[in-house]
């Protein structure tokens, strides 16, 4: 089991997300998501994109989705997003 | 965009793949390391980007996810070169270019004058040519400090101020010049004679004592204003005799011809010089060091949006003709007067004239043209007073 230490770690430097091991979303608009944390793609097509963030699933809906990055750190998501939710 | 132009020069390919897990295609990519971007679907086809290098390792985990992936297009230089590996030529004009470049920004190109409303352009420019600053000179070896001080020191009867300025292509210089009637004021003690025989009309006096009156006649060298001022108690104050002295006077135009000799001409021919940096290339024969040719020349220099290239062409036109020894008079009275048109327009064109008389004779059979210009100029000219001390 994952321990984490709040001694040691400093939330404001690492961020939110690093403390609670939460991903980050940042959208723009409904035409791009920036995801920090993502562990990697559930399902892939045009109008659905499913990502793994860990203990959560996130799904986009929506028209021409592409997945413009994909690394460790950041998945960028774009295209027409008319929806998204979580699920577990 | 730094991305962008790393990525170009790495080289980067295009890749569709189909069939198999594209999920876990992706997920792989990112687990192993391999680089994807701009990933879309097209019906059951996935298209992207990857690194050229990073294709090995691609096609070992499109075998683990059942995918078949083919390169669609390469980008990038490597595969430039590659393509264009038997065109070095290509390469080797692309250096030139790079070359000419480089060396085309150390030089002047063009050379502008500013400032000037009595002293000639060329005047000014063969004064700074003479210094160093010429059409394809290199700037770097150009001193801009010691050439304008030297350029005001040859100069110091006409130009009050100038400067040089090297940036850009063009070699901008900017003069201010002196103002008719006055001369360079250093400061020493001096006195303003007469630079002419004549009478006085103006004369204002703004330092010194003056010695001559309105309507005076004096002749060149006379004492007009002195730097030396008398004090009442017998004390003596040498200082820089300043003023404006106009005077009238008259002067003789003569112009006449010992022989002028009749062209015919025999024949024509049309040449051209190549001009790169002010230097001539000549394209083709003509007759310029023919003393029987009469040569016409128009230039034509290269331009771009307004600035001037250091390239061209000249035209020569070369006529060639054969003198006759009998003149015709009238041939001969055209080339005379023009030539005291402009001897007259020479000698007056600072001067305010009050009247012309011309005359035309012809002596021992040659036509003389003369004339006597009644005018009006500024006289004085500084005289330094050399002071003894004791």
């Amino acid at each position: 089991m994952r321990r984490y230490d709040l001694r040691t770690q400093n939330p404001q430097k690492n961020g939110f997300s690093d403390v609670l091991g939460a991903a980050e979303i940042t959208l723009t608009g409904n035409k791009r998501a920036i995801i920090d944390g993502a562990k990697g793609v559930v399902e892939y097509n045009p109008g659905c994109v499913r990502l793994n963030l860990g203990r959560l699933c996130l799904r986009f809906c929506g028209e021409s989705l592409t997945i413009k990055t994909l690394s460790d750190d950041k998945t960028v998501v774009e295209g027409t997003i008319l929806s998204m939710d979580f699920s577990s | 965009m730094l991305l962008s132009i790393l990525n170009f020069f790495r080289g980067y390919i295009s890749v569709k793949a189909c069939g198999g897990f594209s999920e876990r295609f992706i997920n792989l990519c990112s687990v192993r390391g391999v680089p994807v971007w701009d990933i879309s679907c097209v019906g059951d086809d996935m298209f992207f980007f990857t690194r050229a290098d990073s294709y090995r390792e691609l096609k070992r985990i499109a075998k683990k996810s059942g995918m078949d992936i083919r390169v669609h297009g390469r980008f990038g230089l490597p595969f430039f070169i590659y393509r264009n590996k038997n065109r070095a030529a290509l390469a080797v004009g692309l250096a030139l270019v790079l070359c000419f470049i480089a060396f085309m920004s150390t030089r002047i190109w063009s050379i502008q004058v500013t400032g000037n409303e009595n002293v000639f352009d060329s005047e000014i420019i063969s004064g700074f040519e003479k210094l160093g600053v010429k059409i394809g000179a290199r700037k770097s070896k150009i001193d801009v400090t010691e050439v304008q001080r030297r350029f005001l020191s040859e100069m110091e009867d006409k130009i009050i101020w100038a400067s040089l300025n090297l940036e850009g292509m063009c070699a901008e210089i900017q003069v201010r010049e002196l103002e008719k009637g006055k001369s360079r004021s250093d400061g020493k003690p001096c006195n303003i004679v007469a630079d002419f025989d004549g009478t006085i009309r103006t004369m204002r006096t703004f330092a010194g004592t003056p010695v001559e009156k309105i309507k005076n006649g004096v002749k060149k060298g006379d004492l007009l204003i002195s730097g030396i001022i008398e004090y009442y108690e017998g004390e003596l104050d040498f200082v820089e005799a300043r003023g404006e002295i106009t005077a009238e006077h008259t002067v003789t135009l003569k112009e006449e011809l010992s022989s002028v000799a009749e062209r015919k001409y025999t024949d024509r021919k049309t040449s051209f010089a190549a001009v790169i940096f002010a230097r001539e290339l000549s394209l083709g024969n003509s007759w310029r060091k023919n003393e029987n040719a009469e040569i016409t020349k128009e230039e034509e220099i290269f331009e771009i949006n307004g600035v001037r290239l250091p390239f061209g062409f000249n035209k020569y036109v070369s006529s060639l003709f054969v003198r006759s020894e009998a003149g015709n008079a009238e041939t001969e009275k055209g080339y005379l007067l023009c030539r005291y048109l402009n001897s007259l327009e020479e000698k007056t064109k600072n001067s305010d004239v009050i009247s012309v008389v011309s005359s035309f004779d012809s002596q021992g059979g040659r036509p003389v043209f003369s004339g006597e210009v009644r005018c009006v100029d500024y006289i004085g000219k500084s005289a330094p007073i050399n002071i003894k001390e004791e």
